[in-house]
């Protein structure tokens, strides 16, 4: 156990901070996929446009807001086309922070897992300005929004996680209401 | 070979992040820190009434109660930060949370006379209440959940290790790294480290608009008010518990705490508004 810390120049702490954009790349989608679904071999995609009613009745339902009706699904099989649940690829917004995330829904509705995919935050220029990706499935790495800093070597502020618990929130709801086996 | 994963915990977003040989031990070492800090969680929540506080909370001062040794560990550091502090860092200060909506409201018979003196550890990790009180860990369990998981990156073979919960970090590796303190209006290159851990406190309003969940504030157990002097503090010490629970002291306290601040082998810097 030991301290090897060095203070930078009050100076240095006392300039005014740029406006920037954090983030960190956590791993890819195929990566998420196998943390998940590990016993998978195939994973089928199964893509949902919801319509406009059916926007509304998951918003009553799970009280939180589609910021899209298009989701990523895909169904994760096993050997033998057993079904073993759906992949679901979800972003969710908090004041300035933008999270993609995967999530895994066994075939009776319960949350197997999930994993963060990838976080940005935003000063400056609001995070809704952040450049979306509605088709960033399957795209990599290399894809990045150019940053700063990497996210985890930032100390101070508590960080929202609430935003991440209703979008998990709103995945069940829209397994149970729209998503069929077959 | 590096993973990084977050994950949401202790009410924040928890980042780990780890280098070393071999994907598969190292992956095994990141999802054991992940793993060290969810049972941190059960154990130390608050908002959880099923957890082991909780348990502490309601019967510690009917009969002593056996905890697990992490419990108990964080207890031993509470104490010991409150006792050299004169209770500057105290952590029965849930009654005066809970009222001021920084804590859910729970039913107690907390006495209102009771303090961190009346927490007693038994030998084979007991612990007993000479009075109804409500502890809340919130300032000191976040810092030991980052020292757990380093503790899993470190026995897992990582050469290099960071984790961070919500500001609450911790390091170690060959290659020093700048750490940066967030504010409202971005980030500041505050120090440079290779090994050890910083915590860092700021007032509410520092981030206030940045937030969606209300933060939480540190309590001043003199005036029984929430900390509003400067605007923010960071401690530096070689374990991230420690820095955790100094921020406390050293928000109260100001730089007139730094000697005790070493006994700890601790540093802090205050910045001001």
């Amino acid at each position: 156990m030991t301290l090897d810390l060095r203070w930078l120049t009050p100076l240095a702490a006392l300039a005014f901070p740029v406006p920037q954009c954090i983030a960190a790349q956590y791993m890819t989608v195929d990566q998420a996929r196998m943390l998940i679904f590990d016993k998978a071999v195939e994973f089928v995609a199964a893509p949902l446009e919801m319509s406009p009613d059916q926007v509304r009745e998951l918003e009553q339902a799970s009280g939180v807001k589609s910021r899209t009706p298009k989701q990523p699904v895909w169904k994760a099989m096993a050997k033998g086309s057993k079904f073993l649940g759906w992949f679901i690829i979800d972003q969710v917004i908090g004041k300035h922070e933008l999270i993609t995330y995967a999530a895994g829904i066994t075939p009776e509705g319960a949350l197997k897992q999930f994993q963060v995919i990838e976080y940005k935050e935003a000063w400056g220029s609001q995070v809704r300005l952040l450049p979306w990706r509605d088709q960033f499935v399957g795209k990599t790495t290399a894809d990045r929004l150019e940053v700063h800093s990497d996210i985890s070597n930032n100390s101070g502020g508590t960080m929202s996680a609430v935003s991440m618990a209703r979008g998990i929130r709103r995945l069940l709801f829209l397994q149970q209401l729209y998503l069929r086996e077959h | 070979m590096n993973i990084k994963r977050a994950r949401p915990a202790m009410g924040t977003l928890l980042h780990v992040s780890a280098s070393g040989e071999g994907h598969d031990g190292i992956q095994q070492a990141v999802e054991s820190a992940l793993d060290a800090v969810a049972c941190v969680e059960r154990l130390m929540s608050f908002h959880d009434e099923s957890s082991e506080l909780s348990r502490l909370n309601r019967h510690a001062h009917e009969a002593p109660q056996r905890v697990h040794r992490w419990t108990y560990a964080v207890l031993r550091r509470a104490l010991r930060v409150s006792e050299a502090s004169n209770g500057l860092f105290d952590f029965t200060v849930a009654p005066l949370l809970m009222q001021s909506g920084h804590l859910p409201v729970r039913e107690h018979d907390a006495c209102s006379h009771g303090g961190w003196r009346h927490v007693r550890l038994l030998p084979d990790l007991g612990v007993a209440f000479d009075v109804p009180l409500m502890l809340d860990l919130g300032g000191i369990a976040k810092g030991f959940a980052v020292d757990v998981a380093l503790h899993c990156l470190r026995q897992g073979g990582c050469t290099e290790g960071r984790v961070n919960a919500g500001g609450d970090l911790r390091r170690f590796g060959r290659h020093a790294e700048v750490i940066h303190l967030r504010r409202a209006k971005g980030l500041l290159p505050v120090a440079q480290m290779r090994c050890g851990a910083v915590a860092t406190s700021a007032v509410p309003e520092a981030h206030e608009d940045r937030l969606e969940q209300p933060l939480g504030c540190i309590m001043d157990p003199r005036i029984g008010q929430p900390w509003r002097d400067g605007a923010a503090v960071m401690v530096a010490a070689s374990t991230c518990v420690m820095a955790d629970a100094l921020t406390k002291v050293a928000a109260l306290a100001g730089p007139a705490c730094e000697p005790l601040l070493a006994r700890f082998g601790a540093q802090a810097q205050w910045y001001a508004h």
